[in-house]
């Protein structure tokens, strides 16, 4: 393993990560809340009464729209409009059920800035929209998500954080593709699998629900053989994935001139192959591939 | 979130109610929407394609296409939950395209019945694909939820027939524009459109949303544009009236654009209600 690699040992639940070095001297708790926003460079907190996170156009995240692929967009949405969402319902905290996200530009110039606002705060369900800015382009609007949570109260109380929250993992230095350090690779045929590994699962050690949109996002892009992008999606978290590999089975629900649209079943193969997800994803091309103001 | 309990996607001869729902002059018994739904948690849909439901360039506009989907959705969602009530939180579609057809079909399945929500899945005959999530809201003493039979596992008109939309459904509705480049519409409550709780019915929520947010579109495209993609997310009923709707254009070009329309309650001091996202294109098929 070389330094700064993230596989199946991770980052230690004791706050250290492979190559040694401790996240900033966090409590626990922040720095589990942190593992995969190292991975995909993101950093995240409260400014002003919102939560606002900041993630680079990095090699390994740039996707072949030139900007942030859409699964790490899809990821960063899913942990900044998460802490917007645990913040809200505290004492007690959430767990993702639905995430969607629409892009305006694929081809980013970065960094990208991400601001949460809470549109409801229920008993039973949070739903925050999360904007996303990219302030290498005159702070242009390039995409708009909405997170929706259900809430919960977890064996152990929410984790312990210091207010005003601040999540700023050390910078990761990436040694491969995206899909490695998701431990995501091709299976037969059109299946793809995720390997589930601790850097990608969080403090109840479930898959993050970033690693679930990353695998939806490499499955459909490969379903129509690498041609185009993945921009709009939808996924929807039906069961946590505590154990895997993760399989990620693809449909072509159609094409449209601009666009194929992908549907991702996953299951999760080591607990009883249970479905887990559900994602659309639509895979832009050519002129349709971005959509300048 | 939407309407919780009885929908107007539920087949009336399943669910005990307090008044016949829907009405006898109501929007979904004039689209004339057949249902069928079955033990499995599986149902399935007709829908006649009318110029009162058509799209600028053809097809079925994605509002109405959205109406479809929440009432087989609705329907599936609550024999899924009982004795517990739902609520709408979201829906998704995606236009692959047009329909051309006569008439379109539906097919539903619910994917997860957990503790707190029902997730449901719909195609309609390869022209959209689409999903909805239902919060599961636990059956309390003070408000029992409803009374809810076995499904049927027969076709059967969606509150009987009603009379065919002679014009444009925006028409038909009282859907008007105020601002097109704001995206600024609204529309008043009438028993026409409202739920068994007396708000805005989920599937015209979806209607106006996504007018709403191809009416800004095609405002900044210079070009009438209709819905490919459409998300909605159900925050609050909608009670009050009027409901005015406002789009904020993300990004708009190359025939395409998307769009964030927020829709709020006059009636209650403004409350936000619902928030969408639209995706519209201009000019031909999608």
């Amino acid at each position: 393993m070389n330094p700064g690699d993230v596989n199946a040992d991770g980052v230690n639940p004791d706050g250290v990560n492979p190559d040694g070095v401790s996240l900033s001297g966090m409590n626990p708790d922040v720095a589990e809340l942190g593992r995969v926003d190292r991975v995909i460079g993101l950093e995240r907190g409260e400014a002003d009464g919102v939560v606002v996170g900041r993630i680079p156009v990095a090699d390994h995240t740039r996707g072949p729209g030139g900007g942030l692929r859409a699964g790490v967009l899809l990821t960063a949405i899913d942990a900044v409009g998460g802490l917007a969402c645990g913040l809200a319902s505290l004492p007690a905290w959430i767990v993702s059920t639905n995430l969607m996200v629409r892009v305006g530009r694929l081809d980013h110039t970065g960094p990208l800035r991400l601001q949460a606002t809470m549109l409801r705060t229920g008993k039973a369900a949070t739903v925050a929209a999360v904007s996303v800015h990219d302030e290498g382009a005159d702070d242009e609007a390039v995409a708009h998500g909405i997170l929706t949570s259900a809430v919960l109260r977890p064996a152990g109380g929410p984790p312990r954080l210091d207010r005003p929250v601040h999540i700023s993992p050390p910078p990761f230095t990436a040694s491969g593709a995206l899909e490695a350090m998701f431990g995501i690779e091709p299976a037969e045929g059109q299946l793809t699998v995720l390997r589930v590994n601790d850097s990608i699962r969080n403090r109840w050690g479930i898959l993050h629900g970033g690693g679930v949109a990353v695998l939806a996002d490499v499955a459909a892009t490969r379903a129509v053989g690498g041609e185009g992008a993945a921009a709009d999606a939808v996924v929807h978290y039906l069961q946590p994935v505590r154990v895997g590999p993760v399989e990620a089975r693809c449909r072509v629900a159609g094409t449209r001139t601009d666009a194929t649209v992908v549907t991702v079943s996953m299951y999760d193969r080591g607990n009883d192959g249970r479905q887990v997800a559900l994602a659309s994803i639509t895979i832009r091309r050519g002129l349709g591939l971005n959509r300048s103001r | 979130m939407g309407g919780p309990g009885r929908r107007g996607g539920t087949v009336p001869a399943a669910v005990s109610q307090p008044r016949v729902y829907p009405p006898e002059h109501h929007v979904l018994r004039d689209l004339g929407l057949e249902i069928e739904t079955t033990a499995d948690h599986t149902a399935r849909a007709w829908m006649d394609v009318s110029h009162a439901v058509a799209a600028p360039w053809g097809g079925v506009t994605a509002g109405v296409l959205a109406t479809m989907v929440d009432a087989v959705c609705g329907n599936l969602a609550v024999f899924a939950a009982v004795p517990d009530r739902v609520a709408t939180a979201d829906l998704a579609l995606t236009v692959l395209r047009p329909a051309d057809g006569p008439q379109i079909e539906a097919a539903g399945r619910v994917i997860r019945r957990g503790r707190t929500t029902v997730v449901v899945e719909v195609e309609l005959s390869d022209v959209a694909w689409a999903t909805a999530t239902f919060a599961v809201l636990p059956q309390r003493a003070e408000t029992p939820g409803p009374v809810v039979g076995r499904p049927t596992g027969r076709r059967a008109l969606l509150g009987g027939s009603g009379r065919p939309i002679g014009r444009w459904l925006g028409d038909e509705i009282g859907l008007a524009v105020t601002d097109a480049a704001a995206g600024a519409l609204s529309i008043g409550l009438s028993d026409y459109v409202t739920n068994s709780f007396g708000a805005l019915q989920g599937g015209m929520v979806a209607f106006v949303a996504e007018q709403a947010g191809a009416t800004a579109i095609g405002a900044a495209l210079g070009a009438p544009a209709t819905t490919v993609d459409l998300h909605i997310a159900y925050l609050a009923q909608c009670r009050g009236g009027p409901f005015r709707t406002a789009a904020t254009v993300l990004a708009a070009g190359d025939g395409a654009g998307s769009a964030t329309v927020r829709i709020t309650d006059a009636g209650a001091d403004d409350r936000l209600t619902t928030v969408a996202h639209v995706i519209a294109v201009a000019g031909g098929a999608p």
